[in-house]
């Protein structure tokens, strides 16, 4: 298709047109639209056994039922994109059985096992702070209709799940010192590791492609802020100490260090004056992390070893 | 000092009115003038995961009350919710919030088969709001 038509697309996107079909899209929009969805879609299914390895960990049989279905949502909402890729072209087979576990697209905090019950409910806090923010961006400013209306039933789940991290923290924090102490120290290690989930800064982000084409309607550093907005002020009002200040309740939330850093992921623990170029965290972004291969392969195993008991379904 | 007590007797008939009204036959009738308050004050716990009150939602069974000691009876849409210690949690805060309550007893019943029958009049314009039809 031609540049003058994918202009004219990018032009009627921004007025607030909205594309329906496979049949309205230029490549570039295709596969811009295909890059980002596979995103959303690999987030939702990774943090299915990221949470899961977590969940094994719940206090009690009401908790580990809270727990398990979350993970039930997130592969529900995991469905919800891949069932667009599919009608984007996209093998579904091929996206979640054939892949390789570095081709996967998702966040690399995923990456890093979630050893506790306290890190879960941090996780919960965090990381679906992280993907409500990202995914309600989408919602309110995307120019894909299916998507559009796919999420709304995304963004309700997600209120429990952030419901269920934030009421749990309380309730640690609130059962002791020792209790306050474990939650600070999950905060401690995850909350940067949060903060890094929103990708480059705008300054060194070049490619603006997928704001052009409103795939989605804010910049990184926009979404990041915005979800510090959210996160923050309820860490404080539990007595949660963050890395941050701001001057003025108005203004917006600084960060006390300079992104990126090195961190000692067998410590789980931020070298805070160890600054490192961004180019390095994209290295180790693309490398993937501890869990990558584990949970691809639990993901797969039904075409892997137990593909015998799965002949005839 | 008599206007004001038949002002107050006639808020509370008022108010088990407007709960009985609104609620399915079944609940209604466990509605009654010494609980009504517990049952009003109910309506600001609401359901994790959809913002419709447990009250209308269907999941408070009885209220008993004797002085200070409360007892609330209270089934849930599924054996699997998962967030039976949230509601729980819930409505013994929001009752013990009341100055001349002590002890909240809360009993999880099954008896109880919940059906969306259950849900009241305000509970299903407020699903409804919701993007959930009944």
């Amino acid at each position: 298709m031609s540049t003058a038509v994918d202009t004219l697309l990018r032009q009627k996107v921004q007025e607030g047109s909205l594309v329906e079909s496979i049949d309205e899209m230029t490549e570039g929009y295709k596969r811009e639209l295909t890059h980002i969805v596979t995103v959303s879609g690999d987030t939702e299914l990774l943090s299915a056994p990221a949470y899961y390895y977590a969940a094994r960990k719940a206090p009690s049989v009401n908790s580990m039922i809270s727990a398990l279905a979350i993970i039930q949502d997130e592969l529900s909402h995991a469905h919800i994109a891949y069932r667009i890729l599919e009608e984007l072209g996209v093998d579904r087979d091929w996206l979640m059985y054939e892949r390789e576990p570095h081709e996967f697209r998702y966040p690399y905090a995923f990456d890093i096992p979630l050893d506790s019950w306290v890190e879960l409910c941090v996780a919960n806090a965090l990381y679906d702070q992280a993907g409500y923010t990202l995914l309600g961006d989408v919602f309110e400013h995307t120019s894909y209709g299916p998507w559009k209306r796919g999420l709304v039933k995304v963004s309700k789940e997600e209120t429990f799940h952030l419901l269920h991290g934030r009421r749990w923290m309380k309730k640690i924090v609130d059962s002791g010192d020792e209790g306050k102490q474990l939650v600070q120290q999950a905060m401690d290690w995850m909350f940067p590791l949060t903060v890094e989930w929103f990708g480059l800064p705008d300054d060194l982000k070049t490619h603006t492609t997928q704001l052009e084409y409103r795939m989605k309607g804010l910049t990184n550093d926009q979404l990041r802020a915005g979800w510090m907005d959210e996160v923050i002020p309820f860490c404080c009002s539990i007595g949660l100490k963050l890395p941050v200040h701001r001057n003025g309740d108005d203004s917006a939330w600084e960060l006390e260090y300079e992104l990126p850093l090195r961190f000692d992921a067998a410590e789980k623990r931020w070298l805070w004056d160890e600054h490192i170029g961004w180019d390095q965290v994209v290295k180790r972004w693309k490398a993937r992390g501890p869990r990558n291969e584990a949970m691809i392969e639990q993901i797969q195993r039904s075409r892997g070893d137990f593909s015998w008991m799965f002949k005839g379904l | 000092m008599s206007d004001r007590l038949d002002a107050a007797a006639a808020r509370r008939a008022k108010l088990l009115q407007d709960l009985q009204r609104n609620q399915s036959a079944a609940i209604a009738r466990k509605i009654r003038p010494e609980t009504a308050g517990l049952w009003d004050l109910l309506r600001q716990v609401l359901d994790p995961e959809i913002p419709v009150s447990v009250v209308d939602l269907g999941l408070i069974c009885d209220i008993r009350r004797q002085e200070g000691y409360v007892e609330v009876d209270v089934t849930f849409t599924s054996t699997a919710c998962p967030a039976v210690d949230f509601i729980k949690d819930d409505i013994r805060q929001c009752l013990l919030r009341e100055p001349d309550v002590d002890t909240v007893q809360i009993n999880e019943t099954w008896e109880v088969n919940w059906s969306s029958a259950r849900v009241s009049c305000h509970g299903r314009q407020e699903m409804r709001l919701y993007g959930i039809t009944l």
